[in-house]
């Protein structure tokens, strides 16, 4: 691409990345959670790789790391599900609403949630972006 | 024979949801506000019971979780079954490699 939608890319890219995060981070507080926060982030690297291409996103974001972190993201979601009754009786007493510190578990799962969902969407745009390469 | 017995088990099950999706769109019982009580539950007592602002967030995760879990599973498969198709799928090289195999 040229220089225009590379250095677009290259000053949205991070904020993108930040917003998806808060999304996610906040998403018992305000509205998103984890399918809207994870396409947000997957959506920033959509972006970074119609700017600089499949090779160059690669190098920053290995296609076996997306697999790993999807797998062990999963892992984890099932422990945490299983475990709900004993962190949420830990957590319950020490919260306040409206604040970060809220919602018993939700703040965890959202965010395992989060990560899985990004990582499912980014390996499968890896997949469609790698069928164009000549 | 078997063809058609199929066809008409599938006609009769779709016909059985039709109807009962138009019986529940003009059973006036049904349909009013009150009579949903899970909605005001889910509305007063869902940051009661967990503290959490944002009730959708409590819905899906807390009240639904195992139904949330499968929608990862859902995803999950998804992502792998996208990745075990286009693995081997690049197209510039297959169609390369077919041209010259023809030649």
């Amino acid at each position: 691409m040229n220089v225009i939608v590379r250095t677009g890319a290259k000053v949205m890219f991070p904020l993108i990345l930040l917003f998806g995060i808060y999304v996610i981070v906040h998403g018992h507080t305000t509205p998103g959670g984890t399918f809207s926060g994870g396409s947000i982030m997957a959506g920033g690297f959509v972006i970074y790789t119609l700017a600089h291409g499949v090779r160059k996103t690669e190098l920053d974001l290995k296609e076996i790391t997306i697999n790993v972190l999807k797998s062990v993201s999963g892992f984890i979601l099932i422990i945490l599900i299983l475990s709900e009754l004993l962190l949420r009786a830990a957590l319950v007493p020490t919260e306040t609403l409206f604040t970060l510190w809220s919602g018993s578990s939700l703040m965890f799962f959202n965010i395992v949630g989060g990560v899985m969902v990004f990582t499912g969407l980014l390996m499968i745009w890896y997949t469609i972006a790698k069928t164009d390469v000549e | 024979m078997n063809e058609k017995i199929k066809l008409s088990v599938g006609l009769g099950c779709i016909v059985i949801v039709l109807g009962f999706m138009v019986f529940s769109i003009f059973n006036a019982d049904f349909a009013r506000w009150e009579n949903k009580s899970i909605a005001s539950f889910f509305i007063d007592q869902g940051w009661r019971q967990l503290s959490a602002s944002n009730t959708v967030t409590t819905i899906v995760w807390e009240y639904r979780g195992y139904d949330t879990l499968g929608e990862e599973t859902v995803l999950f498969t998804a992502a792998m079954g996208v990745f075990a198709i286009g693995a081997g799928l690049f197209l510039a090289e297959k169609i390369q490699s077919t041209r010259e195999v023809k030649a």
